[in-house]
């Protein structure tokens, strides 16, 4: 059974460690998947944010975004490490119910989007997958380390950029 | 002084933050008056958006994926055991050495932040790499909203939930077949969100324990989005063919980009 909080053990002054835990465990696990494409290493970012959000004694303005960043320096401490295509999941079945042909069809978009996604730059990655996960621009700004003002810049070039890449992808699949 | 609009054609940037509804009402409102008489403005729009949904898709197939697990509610042998058993270790460690004093351990971390470049590096490049490339707001660029102050909830309008519990309902009213809708809420278990058209029920998805979201794919012209929360929720949205049409935050919805899109949404009883 888990003990009562000590008062040095809060990182919000009115949110517990352990409510914490339940409310953002899955967003930031989901998060991190997306990120990394790894359950594994979104299981082992999580936990050590969690740990990290125990050690930390000061009071954070947004525990939300201060989870969020933290996981996503992990991440990227660990990405120049890691090839980031090495960690495509080779397992992933987007194929669902679907008929075989139509499954084809649809499994093939997805790898292309996904691959798309893949070369975007870390940053740009984390700001497109950050304002999926529902964040606000102050949020996103926060998380980034950036200034909130130019968040939809950065959006809207990421954005840009993933469509160029998606184009250059397909047109290497159709050309072949 | 009257209002003079500043924008003629919108950049990507201004159209983003308005399908995001991070514009202030002012400019929000230019940039709408554009959208209704410009139709490259409007494709550009609808390109963003179609992109937007493609990396929405992307990060729904990926959670299909997630291990059940993730889904489960923390038992006894859960990490946050695991968590809370590395933690107490490392204090008991931390507690039963010598305390150096503050200044030098202030110091000793400079030294390690220096010597340790590259993790550091990775924690602040993104700034150092906008300071030298001269990344920065451009001068066009939208001004945000501010970050919204954490406050206690306070109902807006006709469309205040409770903050214990409640319901929302998003009336989606000409939207084209294939449109697709995505309802997404942070909220932990048991949001129930049905969706019908004006004559019968389309489907009835549940949300699974955790952060919810469900995608439909429209066949109707009228369809009524119906969320029913059994507890306060704190974060979610609804999108609609790429769009957001409302927010939800601090248990309350609020319609967002409602001129454009023609959403009527309505607490039910």
């Amino acid at each position: 059974m888990l003990s009562t909080l000590a008062a040095e053990d809060r990182l919000s002054e009115t949110v517990s460690w352990e409510q914490l835990y339940e409310e953002w465990r899955l967003p930031l696990l989901r998060y991190v998947h997306r990120l990394t494409r790894d359950p594994h290493l979104a299981e082992d970012v999580t936990q050590e944010t969690f740990l990290r959000a125990l050690r930390e004694e000061r009071p954070v303005r947004n525990p939300r975004a201060w989870l969020f960043q933290v996981a996503t320096n992990i991440v990227r401490d660990g990405a120049r490490r890691t090839s980031t295509e090495e960690r495509l999941a080779p397992n992933d079945d987007p194929d669902g119910g679907d008929t075989p042909d139509v499954a084809l069809d649809r499994a093939d978009a997805v790898r292309e989007v996904r691959a798309a996604l893949e070369r975007l730059s870390p940053r740009d990655r984390e700001a497109l997958l950050l304002r999926e996960s529902g964040f606000r621009y102050a949020e996103i700004a926060d998380v980034l380390g950036v200034r909130v003002e130019i968040v939809p810049t950065l959006i809207a070039r990421a954005l840009r950029r993933f469509q160029k890449s998606y184009a250059a992808h397909a047109g290497d699949r159709t050309s072949k | 002084m009257p209002h003079t609009p500043v924008i003629e054609h919108p950049s990507d940037a201004h159209l983003v933050a308005y399908m995001d509804d991070e514009l202030p009402a002012e400019q929000g409102d230019d940039v709408r008056r554009h959208l209704s008489t410009c139709l490259t403005c409007h494709r550009t729009v609808e390109e963003l958006a179609t992109l937007s949904m493609q990396v929405a898709r992307d990060a729904q197939a990926l959670d299909d994926t997630e291990p059940a697990r993730w889904r489960t509610p923390a038992s006894p042998s859960s990490p946050v055991d695991a968590i809370r058993v590395r933690h107490a270790s490392e204090r008991s460690v931390r507690h039963s050495s010598p305390r150096m004093p503050r200044h030098v351990v202030r110091w000793a971390a400079t030294v390690l932040l220096v010597a340790g470049g590259v993790a550091s590096a990775a924690i602040v490049g993104p700034r150092i790499r906008s300071v030298l490339t001269g990344e920065k707001s451009p001068d066009d660029a939208p001004r945000i909203l501010p970050a919204p102050p954490p406050v206690t909830p306070t109902p807006v309008g006709s469309i205040a939930l409770s903050p214990a519990a409640g319901e929302f309902t998003v009336e989606i009213a000409e939207a084209g077949a294939g449109s697709r809708v995505v309802v997404e809420l942070s909220d932990r278990s048991d949001v129930g969100v049905e969706l019908r058209s004006d004559s019968s029920q389309v489907a009835t998805p549940r949300f699974r324990t955790g952060d919810g979201r469900v995608l439909v794919q429209l066949a109707q012209r009228v369809v009524i989005v119906n969320v029913q929360f059994p507890r306060g929720i704190r974060s979610g949205r609804v999108v609609a063919g790429g769009t957001v049409i409302a927010r939800v935050a601090d248990a309350r919805v609020d319609p967002a980009n409602a001129a454009t899109t023609g959403i009527a949404i309505a607490t039910r009883p």
